[in-house]
């Protein structure tokens, strides 16, 4: 493998749900690569397709009822869109680590959160109990939870959802996996415990040069995190480039959208909305999926051509048929 | 006069009880807090989770009963009232809830569901209170085929839009909106934010905003409350709060809102 390889390279991967009978595409045609050390922001509202995607990197979508139609995703050497369950196992906490939005939930209540993590080190590695729990209690230490030997045997229920946030980091780290993907992981938090866990990946990441995939709706917590934004809408991604070129200069309306959307310090009173609704799937519009809510689409073309994504330059793609027509807006810098 | 004066306000949960039912431990969720509304304003309660800010907005409408404090709306004062009068009372102060799917009944048509506050309070009889729901779709962006709509056909925002229609059906002065777009998608945010912003404009209405989205009450709100443990530890306008705040806690709130810039450009910009 040379070094230019990416660690993850999902092409063309289109994800299918059965809908009334009829198998649906829910994320339709995705593609993006991970290199080794780096965090890939995935931004999109409800519905466009940012978890599913996630979630067929570690084989969760199939017992939901949903199948890859096509794509693939290279990964270590091999294609996880062809992978079977038994093979997932092994890659699920041992290459990949995966952490949710809902921590307190994430958590079995009955166990304490030191056995929770040795179970993961005892399956994977092999390890005796003893050994198993020395390590967690390390792991512990490593996400800065104090007293890290006293809290491992203490139940999910006496931590906090910030606390609980830093054992599901401490667990999906366990196996040293070479990838997280980290689901909203600070969107059920409040916003100073969400500044220390995001400083705590940062600092994991500086440390191990693990890889993150972050996905999340917000995109000021993206800007602090991510080198590279892939952005999703209706199960497309329809900008992908990095972090500066997506905030400063976007080439997609949809980013504009979203970036005029955030409320400004010092703005008048009226915010900018982006008309309308994200197409539930199954009724998508023809054309450009984004047409109906964009200022800038024409009649008889964004309407009746549905854009591929179009490259500009070498790490920049976005999928709209007026690229370097109009000139979309970035963030104003202070 | 202010149009809405709490002073004082408490309300302690008892949160365990012994085998004979008397209390064993309690939680003070809201402790002396004191702030006026004036018409027309949008005063923020701002806070993490677990501050006693969503209790406080439910006292003032007495949803939860108050242990402690006074409430006067217009000069009446709102503990005092009977079941009957506090009822009378709503009509001058509602409230819209987070959660735009579980707060509208799903097997009721839209029209009807924002109808049904005139036929309580009123009696309006149905022609009148179809052009009336008709008329407050409007008002809220909708034609009049909302009406025979069920809450299932619509999205979060929509949802939301109705909520909104069906706080404004008895004319009130207060509106008590409880973190009301946290749980819609960004793009559709601002619809409802300039939909409330507009009927403030329009109406006078006055807003008690309960948010723990900083960055959003800096652009929406006159006032702002700061609440932690149960109590309000600074209060004042929107620009001295963000500008000049004196709390170390309200610092540290601000210091944690994730600014939309990356970090390499911020870098850039610096040096």
């Amino acid at each position: 493998m040379t070094s230019r390889e990416p660690l993850l390279d999902v092409q063309n991967l289109t994800i299918e749900f059965p809908l009334s009978g009829r198998w649906t595409p829910v994320v339709q045609d995705v593609s993006f690569s991970i290199e080794a050390g780096q965090t890939v922001g995935l931004v999109g509202e409800s519905g466009s397709g940012k978890t599913v995607t996630s979630l067929a990197l570690l084989g969760l979508i199939q017992a939901q009822g949903a199948r890859i139609a096509n794509g693939s995703i290279r990964f270590e050497g091999g294609d996880l869109a062809k992978f079977s369950e038994s093979e997932f196992q092994r890659i699920r906490g041992e290459r990949i680590g995966m952490i949710f939005q809902q921590p307190t939930r994430s958590l079995n209540p009955a166990y304490t959160v030191g056995e929770q993590i040795a179970e993961t080190l005892r399956y994977h590695r092999g390890l005796s109990r003893r050994a198993a729990w020395n390590r967690a209690v390390e792991l512990l230490d490593r996400v800065r939870i104090p007293q890290a030997a006293r809290r491992a045997a203490e139940y999910p229920h006496m931590f906090s959802g910030g606390m609980c946030q830093r054992v599901m980091i401490a667990m999906a780290l366990a196996c040293e996996p070479v990838l997280l993907i980290a689901d909203e992981p600070t969107t059920a938090l409040d916003v100073t415990v969400q500044a220390k866990i995001l400083d705590l990946l940062r600092t994991i990441q500086s440390e191990t040069g693990i890889s993150i995939l972050f996905i999340s709706h917000d995109l000021a917590v993206i800007a602090q995190m991510c080198a590279k934004v892939v952005v999703m809408y209706a199960g497309q991604v329809v900008e992908c480039a990095n972090a500066e070129q997506v905030f400063v200069t976007p080439m997609h309306p949809y980013t504009e959208g979203l970036l005029s959307a955030i409320p400004r310090p010092g703005q008048s009173s009226e915010l900018v909305a982006i008309p309308g609704n994200v197409p539930p799937p199954g009724t998508m519009p023809t054309g450009c999926r984004f047409h109906p809510r964009c200022d800038y689409h024409i009649a008889g073309r964004c309407d009746s051509i549905a854009p591929g994504p179009r490259l500009a330059g070498a790490e920049r793609s976005a999928r709209c048929l007026r690229i370097g027509e109009v000139n979309l807006k970035g963030i104003v810098l202070a | 006069m202010s149009l809405l004066e709490v002073s004082g306000l408490g309300k302690t949960f008892v949160t365990r009880r012994s085998l004979l039912g008397i209390p064993t431990a309690r939680v003070e969720a809201v402790r002396d807090v004191s702030f006026t509304v004036e018409p027309g304003e949008t005063l923020a309660l701002v806070g993490e989770s677990g501050t006693g800010k969503s209790t406080a907005g439910r006292l003032v409408l007495r949803l939860i009963e108050p242990d402690a404090g006074s409430v006067r709306c217009e000069g009446t004062n709102v503990l005092a009232l009977s079941r009957f009068e506090l009822r009378a009372m709503r009509r001058r102060m509602q409230m819209v809830f987070q959660d735009p799917y579980s707060s509208l009944d799903p097997r009721v048509p839209i029209g009807r569901s924002i109808g049904e506050p005139m036929l309580i309070h009123f009696g309006t009889p149905r022609r009148e209170r179809e052009r009336k729901t008709t008329e407050l779709l409007e008002r809220v962006g909708f034609g009049a085929d909302m009406l025979v709509r069920y809450p299932r056909e619509l999205s979060g925002g929509q949802l939301q839009r109705v909520a909104i229609a069906r706080a404004l059906t008895l004319g009130p002065r207060l509106i008590v909106c409880d973190e009301p777009v946290a749980a819609l998608d960004v793009s559709v945010r601002a619809q409802v934010l300039n939909l409330m912003a507009e009927l403030q404009r329009d109406l006078g209405i006055a807003y008690i905003f309960i948010s723990h989205d900083l960055a959003l009450v800096e652009v929406i709100a006159h006032r702002v409350a700061v609440m932690r443990a149960g109590s309000i530890v600074e209060m004042g306008g929107v620009r001295d709060i963000f500008g000049r705040p004196q709390h170390a806690y309200t610092r540290e709130l601000l210091a944690a809102i994730p600014v939309p810039v990356p970090r390499t450009v911020q870098m850039g910009a610096r040096s």
